[in-house]
């Protein structure tokens, strides 16, 4: 009877401490969804009366105009333009920094060298900086190089955005380390040169870290605001969509670009939810194989 | 180890250096050309990309009119587009290799001109200001050192939109009978309009051209108690749902919520401005005047203007420099400021323009234009003014928040004071 008794307590107070759990899990998924859903339904909004109610949750009208006018009304700020810099620096730099991680990660993890140590201490405390410390020499030095002009300024911030990736090695490094190193061994006694292994045994291997590389490689440059300012300064024609978004809530153009912006701060996750559902599948993938093996 | 890194280091240090003296030699190479010779230059321009839009572009045809009219000159243009107000960040991170020809709002005149940035204008051009302008707009682009820096094209100010169907022309001249007959919207949630009791009872702002720094901020004494006590009874009618305190909330007016707000030129036009949410229903006026224990103000924003400069380091080439300024004084004209209203609705500076027919006839611009003349102060370009935005901000948030009250607001008011003038910036 006891004991029944007891159990039945221990159950209740589990239950109410599962309720409590639940209830604070839920209130915060609310308020993280939140803006998302404000976001999508200004970029739904519509119609002339009502048009300037940011205070209005849901709007009273719905249209897809603003996605039309997004893409055609491009006379005074040209986000398909943007767009297109954006996504083609974006895919450069990711190419570029996954390339570097990768090489720099297996000579760290790897290789035997003298400097090894040494440079590994000296990458931890540059990476401790945050990048945009630099920005002002950043700026002159490819200023120096000429890369601050005209055609050149997409080649500015792929430089920007990919050059010091190299240095962001560790978990990578880390997770390669925890592949054992008979594999390699075992490559090596079947005549594979070094750059065989590195792509035909660790990187399969590495297929989950690399997800989560590629997409941190994406979403640097996609999402970077300062070097994109400091760079393009007033070169609109190689705007990137952060700045874009940005000069469309200056004070003279929010009353007529709130919406757009919406509508662009929308569309602006879609390349990188892309990337993510396609790079999902491997990393699935290689977390099946890294099971077994 | 150490001695790598330092090396690379040095390197770059020289390098950047190097970048720097290669574009900042002065370029003063004199080479008299007769005047029948054309001239070759590239002239880079800033202003905002609504001015170059592809299927409304005020610049390019301001451009071509401006080389009609100068055979003198072969010019390549590089337009560029950077709002009034960003002109300061992109010029202060590179004076050197920045646009020759710029427009930028007054308020960052004495950023730009420490920066180096911004010609001194003088001879002809320098007459033009003076006979073209207000003796308002003069001010706002008239230096400490009695200088002239820059063109001005228009104005930037603030003032009254409000609802036909519920006040009339008469009404609208005074917040007293505003506020009783309808809900308005109280500007007092930033350092731009937070003022205006202050400045409305005989605040002063550096003096009355706002390029006196010795003046300082004045809004001590009995004219800043009054205007406190007057944000007091402001704050009341707040507090019982009679008013909204608020900003430039154009879009409390459009949906309804108020039927008046204040706000600037900004808010009309456009697909989801004022004029298309309330059509002829929309008033628009200067600011009114308030009465507060027996005796009346007006209600004083801080006016400014934006303008056309010149930058110095337009580099080497002969000439250049004069033609830049033509260039900036010719986009300050008086055809090219109407030109500018025409295409774009940017309402002028010019002072004749005020006397013109279609600006007379549109109700906009003789708000605004009545407003810079009676109802502004001046807003001033000194470094100095940094310290005046966020003690008026929190000053109207404790007030409208409750924490002032007529209890302790005198010490509020001499500590704000206090904060504007301290030495320390």
């Amino acid at each position: 009877m006891a004991k029944n008794k007891l159990s039945s307590s221990v159950k209740a107070k589990r239950i109410t401490v599962d309720i409590i759990v639940h209830i604070f899990l839920a209130i915060v998924a609310v308020v993280w969804v939140l803006p998302f859903v404000y976001l999508i339904a200004q970029s739904l909004r519509g119609g002339l009366n009502h048009s300037n109610d940011y205070s209005l949750f849901f709007p009273a009208q719905y249209t897809i105009n603003n996605y039309i006018k997004l893409f055609t009304d491009t006379a005074v700020l040209s986000f398909p333009r943007m767009f297109l810099n954006t996504l083609i620096i974006s895919i450069c730099s990711c190419v570029i920094s996954t390339f570097f991680v990768l090489a720099v990660s297996y000579c760290m993890s790897r290789l035997k060298w003298k400097m090894r140590k040494p440079y590994m201490n000296m990458a931890m405390v540059i990476t401790l900086f945050p990048g945009f410390m630099s920005m002002t020499a950043t700026y002159f030095l490819l200023k120096a190089l000429g890369l601050t002009e005209g055609n050149m300024i997409p080649l500015a911030l792929i430089i920007c955005f990919s050059s010091g990736a190299g240095t962001g090695f560790y978990v990578m490094k880390g997770y390669m380390d925890t592949i054992p190193k008979a594999l390699d061994e075992a490559a090596y006694l079947d005549g594979a040169t070094k750059w065989q292994t590195f792509t035909r045994i660790t990187l399969p291997l590495c297929k989950p870290m690399l997800v989560y590389q590629i997409i941190t490689a994406f979403m640097g440059p996609w999402c970077d605001f300062i070097f994109a300012k400091l760079i393009c300064r007033t070169n609109q024609q190689f705007y990137t969509v952060s700045i874009g978004l940005y000069t469309m809530l200056t004070l003279e153009r929010i009353g007529n670009w709130f919406t757009r912006f919406c509508a662009g701060a929308v569309l602006v996750a879609i390349p990188i939810s892309i990337l993510f559902i396609i790079t999902q599948k491997f990393y699935q993938e290689a977390m099946s194989g890294s099971v077994k093996g | 180890m150490k001695k790598i890194l330092a090396l690379v280091l040095a390197v770059l240090m020289v390098l950047s250096m190097a970048a720097c003296a290669s574009t900042q030699t002065p370029g003063t190479t004199t080479a008299p050309s007769g005047d029948n010779t054309v001239k070759e230059f590239t002239i880079r321009v800033w202003t905002p990309a609504e001015d170059q839009a592809a299927d409304n572009n005020w610049l390019d045809k301001m451009e071509k009119a401006f080389e009609a009219a100068h055979r003198e000159y072969k010019i390549q243009w590089v337009n560029e587009s950077c709002s009034e107000g960003d002109a300061k960040t992109n010029v202060v991170t590179d004076v050197t290799d920045s646009a020759d020809v710029y427009m930028f709002a007054n308020d960052q005149m004495g950023e730009l001109i420490t920066a180096g940035g911004l010609s001194r204008l003088g001879g002809s051009f320098l007459e033009q200001v003076k006979n073209d302008n207000t003796e308002f707009s003069i001010n706002t682009v008239t230096h400490t050192d009695g200088g002239i820096y820059g063109f001005p094209v228009t104005n930037n100010v603030w003032f009254t939109y409000y609802d036909k169907t519920v006040y009339t022309e008469e009404d609208v001249k005074s917040l007293n009978t505003m506020l009783e007959k309808g809900m308005v919207v109280l500007p007092m949630n930033d350092g731009w309009n937070a003022g205006w009791a202050f400045l409305g009872c005989g605040g002063s702002v550096f003096g009355a051209a706002g390029n006196d720094a010795d003046a300082g901020i004045d809004f001590g004494g009995e004219k800043g108690y009054k205007a406190a006590r007057y944000m007091i009874e402001l704050a009341g009618l707040v507090n019982s749902g009679k008013a909204i305190f608020g900003g430039m909330d154009a879009g409390k007016l459009s949906d309804g919520t108020a039927d008046a707000i204040f706000s600037g030129s900004w808010s009309y036009g456009g697909e989801t401005g004022l004029k298309a949410a309330l059509g002829d229903n929309l008033g628009i006026a200067p600011l009114p005047t308030f009465t507060f224990e027996g005796e009346t103000y007006k209600m004083t924003a801080l006016g400014g203007t934006k303008c056309v400069g010149v930058n110095p380091n337009s580099g080497s080439v002969s000439g250049k420099q004069k033609a830049c300024t033509e260039f900036a004084a010719f986009l300050a004209s008086e055809e090219a400021q109407l030109e500018r209203y025409n295409m774009r609705s940017v309402i002028p500076a010019h002072k004749n323009l005020a006397n013109n027919e279609t600006i007379k006839a549109d109700p906009l611009a003789v708000a605004e234009i009545a407003t810079m003349q009676n109802n502004a102060v001046v807003q001033s370009a000194l470094p100095e003014m940094g310290k005046y935005w966020d003690p008026v901000k929190v000053f109207a948030a404790n007030i409208f928040n409750g924490d002032y009250n007529l209890d302790n607001y005198t010490q509020a008011v001499d500590q704000m004071m206090e904060q504007m003038n301290a030495d320390a910036l």
